[in-house]
């Protein structure tokens, strides 16, 4: 008897923990906190989420602005692309998204992103922002709709996002002289690998290190810019699958010759023993061991990054400065020398996501409180850098003073103690920040390329960031271009590796714009959509 | 169940009641198991209709436009089509058939082994493998195959094999086999273990040898457990695991490397694609399933062993 109870409690006990777990899944949140204040939920994608946003100051001065409770969630990078596809079809948006959709994201679920411009009434901040910015206004304006608001990171961050970096004190050491073309680039990686620059002895300098081959940040395909052919490598749009515009006609990296050239070079780099063999098939932490390395002893000549501290670490940055764009041989005009323009997508289009809303969340009202408040001057810095008074202090007439020990504890940035280039605000030009060093190490890098990247003509060189085809073509390029980059992303990666590109070239042109697989489609289409948004 | 020919043929009502009072505490026995399959395995069965409409967001899974054939045939005219296709059934064709003869090998091996301390000792050894983890055996790939370094790698050339073609298939399966040839040869030391020695007397006693033995006695008596395995591993021919060929993925090997997983994973979770990548999935299920159906048969026919 005894023990037939207890078989038909367990029984009992297993169908009720059944029963419950699907209960949870039909919970409603709760709209209002205990002493009936609207809660407002954030979702926001951060690199480090060990230092939760939650307990900031800042978030109880943007409670106090918007007299509501504020809920973060946080999600780091690769959860968050793991998760997004499934999140968008399943329908759960936050009530506030930080850096999390696109606008390509935004015109695929249009009725899950609220048109924000009916309540710019509400968020003066905002609306001053954007006349203040018009290039901003321009990026998040879908005909008359604004569906996500881009951020402002200020004009410290109004830089390239690939920069050419090149050992310094080991030029010094050989006595050789700052390289401008190609081919002097050469015969320093050539010095560098043969005169041990670093001295320790051994044969362990790697003249030049690249991460990968694609069209993406930190691409040694950048060097196509030597030619003319304009990159922009950051924020998705076209510069990313591959399409350039030259002199208002869209083209193609894939069939430039600039391509043929800058892959032959480094061909010819690798097959001398300068560029490290495996750089294509190796585990990703080999890279950052021979470029950051020991901290003592540089390893790396010439490489593509950020910031050279952010690329060498802080120990070894100084060794290394930004390498003006080289030309591709001496008898290049001036010119044509040019620059990755990705600036306006480092300033305002982080990842080209922003700041989102979604219409059904419970409480609209407190909502864009609480966005107008994120962008107000105060708690936009706050939301980059750190906290006031904590980690940032306010001295007066516009200008912050960040506290190098409190911020810079574990990154030499403020991602631990801040939202920092995830968050939504507007970092006046007004602003001084005082020890942004992130800031000042890359405009102090960017500046050895800003003569170069002036001569790009934003509208007639690239595909601005604002021009955005529709949802139907966004398939039909994206489908294309997973058919051509993987026929040709691995033409490229062979040629660099073992070489033939002089035979093979013409073979691969014109299998490359075979109707099939949709390379003259995709010009078609950005065609399209550049005339429309640039005429 | 035979009705006594003077009652009344009783109706379905009648037999599905007296079926249930007879047999009730076996369909309890079973009821979680069939649950548990009922809602993860045919209750999702109705997401299929997805391949056949256009996905929109806010209709919900089922709601879209009916299209039809639509995103079977772009999968069909996709110019990779014929590439992932290779891929998947090269890849998938010399792991099941490598996958399905080295544990028979080292199951007849092991028996060999007279001494029960070096039969254990060697069985754990080479079942140990399978349970590292994919991501450590992909990153032990890439460390032993480095050009130089490695310990393999240094008998390569100064380019890693990872990086080539033609040997990424071998080293997919060689380091699959590596893996679980312990671990899936312990199902036919068990069928060994079961042979009535009296069949090894006899033999013996009519003047077999050793090899004779396995030929006579050991491989008959695993007969029928290798059968079934070859039919249950038939039905997953186009599921070459998707992690760990991901993990061996670079710009390099990407012609020999995409297969119909990976290529459903990025149009599908990556690229928000829900439609077309359900599309191939079906399409490759269907594959599987036709697959599986043939061995079955096959099987049927030669060898008398069959799971259906």
């Amino acid at each position: 008897m005894a023990r037939r109870s207890v078989r038909l409690l367990a029984s009992i006990a297993a169908v009720a923990t059944m029963v419950t777990t699907f209960a949870a899944c039909g919970n409603k949140q709760a709209t209002t906190d205990e002493n009936g204040k609207p809660i407002v939920n954030i979702l926001v994608r951060r690199n480090v989420t060990d230092h939760p946003m939650q307990d900031t100051q800042y978030t109880k001065d943007l409670e106090a602005a918007c007299d509501c409770t504020i809920k973060w969630q946080e999600v780091s990078d690769n959860a968050w692309g793991q998760q997004k596809s499934a999140k968008m079809a399943a329908g759960e948006f936050p009530d506030i998204g930080l850096s999390l959709f696109s606008m390509v994201d935004a015109a695929k679920y249009s009725t899950y992103f609220e048109d924000l411009k009916p309540h710019l009434d509400k968020m003066p901040n905002v609306k001053k922002f954007l006349k203040a910015q018009p290039g901003a206004a321009k990026y998040v304006t879908d005909g008359t709709k604004i569906a996500m608001l881009p951020s402002d990171r200020g004009k410290g961050y109004e830089v390239s996002g690939t920069h050419m970096f090149i050992n310094k004190t080991w030029l010094d050491k050989l006595g050789l002289q700052m390289p401008t073309t190609w081919d002097e680039l050469e015969n320093v990686l050539d010095a560098f690998k043969t005169q041990d620059p670093n001295g320790n002895g051994k044969a362990d300098e790697v003249p030049m290190n690249i991460r990968s081959l694609g069209f993406g940040l930190w691409s040694p395909l950048a060097l196509m810019n030597s030619e003319g052919v304009v990159t922009s490598f950051m924020g998705g749009g076209a510069s990313e699958q591959g399409y350039y515009v030259d002199n208002g006609k869209v083209k193609s990296y894939y069939t430039s010759d600039a391509l043929k050239d800058v892959v032959s070079y480094l061909h010819g780099l690798m097959a001398k023993g300068l560029i490290p063999k495996d750089v294509l098939t190796r585990d990703a932490s080999q890279y950052t061991s021979q470029t950051v390395s020991d901290g003592k002893t540089a390893l790396t000549g010439v490489s593509f990054g950020w910031s050279n501290y952010a690329e060498y670490g802080n120990a070894l940055g100084d060794q290394y400065v930004t390498l003006p764009p080289l030309k591709k041989d001496a008898s290049t005009p001036d010119f044509q020398v040019k620059w990755d323009y990705s600036q306006d997508a480092c300033r305002w289009a982080y990842s080209g996501s922003g700041l989102t809303v979604n219409p059904n969340a419970a409480n609209q009202d407190a909502i864009y409180k609480v966005i107008d408040a994120m962008y107000g001057e105060k708690l936009s810095v706050a939301g980059f850098f750190g906290s006031i008074p904590d980690i940032v202090s306010d001295d007066g007439d516009h200008q912050y003073t960040i506290d190098k020990a409190k911020a810079y504890a574990e990154y030499p940035d403020t991602r631990a103690v801040a939202l920092q280039d995830r968050f939504g605000g507007w970092i006046r030009d007004d602003v001084k920040m005082v020890n942004d060093t992130n800031a000042d190490q890359v405009t102090a890098s960017d500046l050895a390329i800003r003569e170069a990247r002036n001569r790009v003509d934003g509208v007639k060189d690239v595909v601005p960031i604002y021009v955005r085809p529709d949802t139907e073509d966004s398939n039909t390029l994206q489908n294309n271009n997973t058919a051509i980059s993987n026929y040709a992303n691995n033409q490229i990666a062979k040629w660099v590796q073992k070489g033939g590109i002089d035979k093979e070239w013409d073979a691969y042109v014109k299998k490359v714009s075979e109707p099939t697989l949709g390379l003259d489609a995709n010009i078609k289409i950005w065609q399209k959509w550049y005339d429309k948004y640039t005429k | 169940m035979e009705a006594a020919p003077d009652r009344k043929k009783p109706g379905l009502l009648d037999r599905i009641a007296d079926h249930l009072r007879r047999y009730w505490q076996l369909w309890i026995l079973s009821a979680p198991a069939l649950f548990f399959v009922g809602l993860f395995s045919y209750v999702p069965m109705w997401g299929i209709q997805l391949a056949f409409r256009e996905f929109d967001p806010t209709k919900g899974l089922t709601g879209g436009k009916f299209v039809g054939f639509k995103y079977f045939l772009e999968f069909f005219h996709n110019p990779l089509f014929g590439e992932i296709m290779t891929n998947t059934i090269r890849i998938s064709l010399w792991t099941l058939v490598m996958g399905f003869i080295f544990p028979i090998i080292l199951a007849l091996l092991i028996n060999q082994i007279g001494s029960k301390k070096i039969k254990g000792f060697v069985q754990t050894i080479t079942y140990m493998p399978h349970f590292i983890s994919v991501v450590v055996i992909v990153s032990m790939l890439n460390i032993f195959l480095t050009p130089g370094t490695g310990i393999l790698g240094r008998f390569f050339g100064d380019e890693s094999l990872m990086g080539s073609t033609s040997a990424i298939t071998a080293v997919y399966w060689i380091s699959e086999v590596w893996q679980h040839v312990g671990w899936n040869s312990i199902i036919y030391l068990a069928a060994l273990a079961g042979v009535n020695t009296s069949l090894y007397e006899a033999a013996k006693i009519d003047g077999a040898g050793r090899l004779q033995l396995i030929r006579y006695v050991d491989i008959p008596a695993i007969m029928p457990t290798c059968a079934i395995l070859l039919i249950m591993n038939m039905g997953s021919v186009l599921n070459v695991g998707f992690d760990k060929i991901y993990l061996m993925q670079n710009s390099l090997n990407m012609p020999a490397t995409e297969v119909i997983a990976t290529y459903t994973y990025k149009i599908g979770i990556i690229n928000g694609q829900y439609s077309y990548s359900t599309a191939i999935g079906l399409f490759n299920t269907l594959v599987n399933f036709i697959f599986l159906i043939t061995a079955n048969a096959i099987a049927k026919r030669v060898s008398d062993t069959s799971i259906f």
